[in-house]
């Protein structure tokens, strides 16, 4: 980071993951960013006018955004994302969109989207524990007690919400990023556990051109967990596995029974700022210090053509 | 070192930084507190009168069945640090009804009493930042733990965090005016403790994480040791056995450690408390650590 470089960003969407990225940004990219937002939404202008002071944030319309942006940051809910985008594609340097992306664009170098689990250390651990041809199956787990009631915000309302945007598109993006091809769907099943709106629980199982298996578990319903619960599991041809649940990574072998782990390791790395995961303050570097998102970026498409299969 | 322990509540609402398993452990047990009233009770006995509780939906069934066990064996109530808010509940508020919904968190009738009307005065017409919005905020938690004394009230590390982000030392001085007029001491509880020691006013403690094995010690153990060494600012450590990785001796005659003013310790068992005491009257005694 330049700390003395003095920046100008732009904000879609003044919401938690907006004002996240805004603290990230101000430690990583550089100490002197002056933040515009844009939010159409009159609720959240009103909470711009509430709060915009504490944030450092300036509120402005179309007619006043500036020229020239060093970054954007589009947080807004996914559905309005493209016509974000469209708003900054020739005037910002480097874009940021929360996932998922729903950019439709041709393939560009300067948009990344925060797929963050694959910055998490324990994904890197993972991966460096398997050869890529020696993988037979990859499974991805996510279950969280979000949706215990009838929400009310977009995330709940099915538009651009619901378990499969949300951590459907994590998981389906995770499991291409380990795999490093892309994969076919073969069967989706979902359910409303809690929701009227929108699906809470999501099975799909997928399979690589190579004959890697892909096997995505959701629930965002699931009472028995307190916080997001993860389980990234890989299988290897020979059956032995290894797997983490993003606070540590062990090797199981088949003949050993369920409980006899072995090569724990645990996330031990290190960063210049931390709010609510290491990996966000690795992405958050990652976007920072990088200039080429290509790679990223196909895998984001990728993801968005598998979520428009599901939707 | 014994008087310097706090009991912390993660256990309890089965919370590990180690492992997500955990988190369904303590969906099994959530209907029974007992245990963790027992250690509570344990830790009364043992002399440790200071607990730090997040205000989790759950917490003030724990602190009534814990209540109900500190008075059949005639103990003192603890005194407690109250974490707020609960980021969980915050991030559930925030998810469904965006950032707006915080204002959800008040009652109305205490928001309108003495908060909203001047927060108007501040955004509009540029008046005095109201300090009392925050003890606005920071009362509906209070009534949690009403039959509780609260000592210090701990502002919880994503939010610490992100105003440390933002890079707002204007409003940790809200805060800390704002709190000291209620009688509550502040506290604030990060993961960044040199950056957030810059901009705090002084005087106001921090808690952050600290251990040996250096586990989740941001940005890097070594530089964290240097600033323990020439703070003079009071702070209090968690995660000093980075969740049982490290073996007890070895924590507590660390030399860095004993310059805390408060030290975190947590367990889901009853036991635990009590050989630690033992262990750490022990080490007094013979010189190994200070008193």
């Amino acid at each position: 980071m330049n700390s003395n470089l003095k920046c100008k960003g732009l904000l879609f969407g003044f919401g938690r993951m907006g004002i996240t990225h805004i603290a990230l940004f101000n430690k990583y990219f550089s100490e002197n960013i002056e933040w515009d937002v844009f939010d159409p939404s009159w609720k959240t202008r009103l909470m711009v006018r509430f709060l915009g002071s504490l944030a450092n944030v300036n509120l402005v319309t179309e007619e006043q955004m500036d020229k020239e942006y060093d970054l954007a940051i589009i947080c807004s809910p996914p559905q309005f994302h493209a016509d974000n985008y469209n708003l900054v594609k020739t005037n910002a340097k480097k874009v940021f969109v929360e996932k998922p992306g729903y950019i439709h664009s041709d393939l560009v170098s300067n948009i990344y989207v925060g797929y963050v689990l694959r910055h998490a250390p324990c994904i890197a651990q993972l991966i460096s524990r398997v050869e890529l041809e020696h993988i037979k199956k990859v499974k991805v787990e996510i279950r969280a007690n979000t949706v215990l009631e009838q929400g009310s915000g977009w995330r709940a309302s099915g538009k651009g919400g619901g378990v499969v945007n949300e951590f459907g598109s994590h998981a389906i993006n995770l499991a291409k990023y380990i795999v490093k091809d892309e994969y076919e769907l073969t069967s989706m099943e979902t359910e409303k556990i809690v929701s009227n709106n929108c699906p809470d629980l999501c099975r799909m199982k997928g399979i690589t051109q190579s004959g890697v298996e892909v096997e995505i578990f959701l629930n965002w319903s699931d009472a028995s967990v307190r916080k997001p619960a993860y389980l990234v599991e890989i299988t290897r041809h020979d059956n032995s596995q290894v797997a983490t649940d993003l606070f540590q990574v062990w090797n199981k072998l088949e003949k050993e029974n369920a409980s006899d782990i072995s090569g724990v390791a645990y996330w031990e790395n290190k960063c210049q700022f931390y709010i609510r995961g290491l990996e966000f303050s690795e992405q958050a570097r990652y976007f920072s210090e990088h200039s080429d998102f290509t790679q990223d970026l196909q895998d984001s498409i990728f993801t968005d053509n598998i979520l428009r299969q599901s939707l | 070192m014994r008087s310097k322990i706090v009991l912390g509540d993660n256990p309890f609402f089965g919370i590990n930084h180690r492992s997500g398993s955990k988190a369904v452990e303590y969906l099994d047990n959530k209907s029974d507190f007992s245990q963790a009233a027992n250690v509570i009770c344990k830790a009364s006995k043992n002399g440790i009168n200071r607990l730090m509780v997040s205000t989790h939906a759950d917490l003030a069934d724990l602190l009534k069945i814990t209540g109900h066990e500190l008075s059949k064996q005639s103990l003192k109530k603890p005194k407690l640090s109250l974490v707020v808010p609960y980021a969980h509940k915050l991030n559930s508020v925030v998810a469904d009804k965006g950032v707006l919904g915080l204002f959800s968190l008040i009652k109305p009738t205490k928001l309108f009493a003495s908060g909203f009307l001047d927060f108007f005065g501040f955004v509009l017409k540029g008046r005095k930042f109201p300090n009392n919005i925050f003890a606005e905020f920071i009362s509906s938690e209070l009534d949690l733990v009403n039959e509780y004394e609260v000592e210090y009230v701990c502002f919880q590390n994503v939010v610490t965090d992100m105003i440390l982000g933002l890079d707002k030392s204007d409003i940790f001085t809200h805060i800390v005016d704002s709190l000291n007029k209620t009688g509550k001491k502040p506290l604030f509880i990060t993961m960044n403790p040199i950056e957030l020691d810059k901009l705090l006013p002084e005087g106001v403690p921090i808690c952050f994480h600290y251990n040996i094995n250096g586990f989740m010690v941001q940005p890097s153990l070594a530089e964290v040791q240097a600033f323990i060494e020439n703070t003079k600012r009071p702070i209090w450590a968690m995660g000093v056995m980075a969740s049982g990785a490290i073996e007890s001796e070895s924590v507590w005659r660390d030399p860095y450690l004993q310059k805390f003013s408060q030290v975190l310790y947590a367990t889901s068992n009853p036991q635990r408390v009590e050989i630690l005491m033992q262990d750490l009257e022990e080490m007094e005694n013979n010189g190994t650590i200070s008193k």
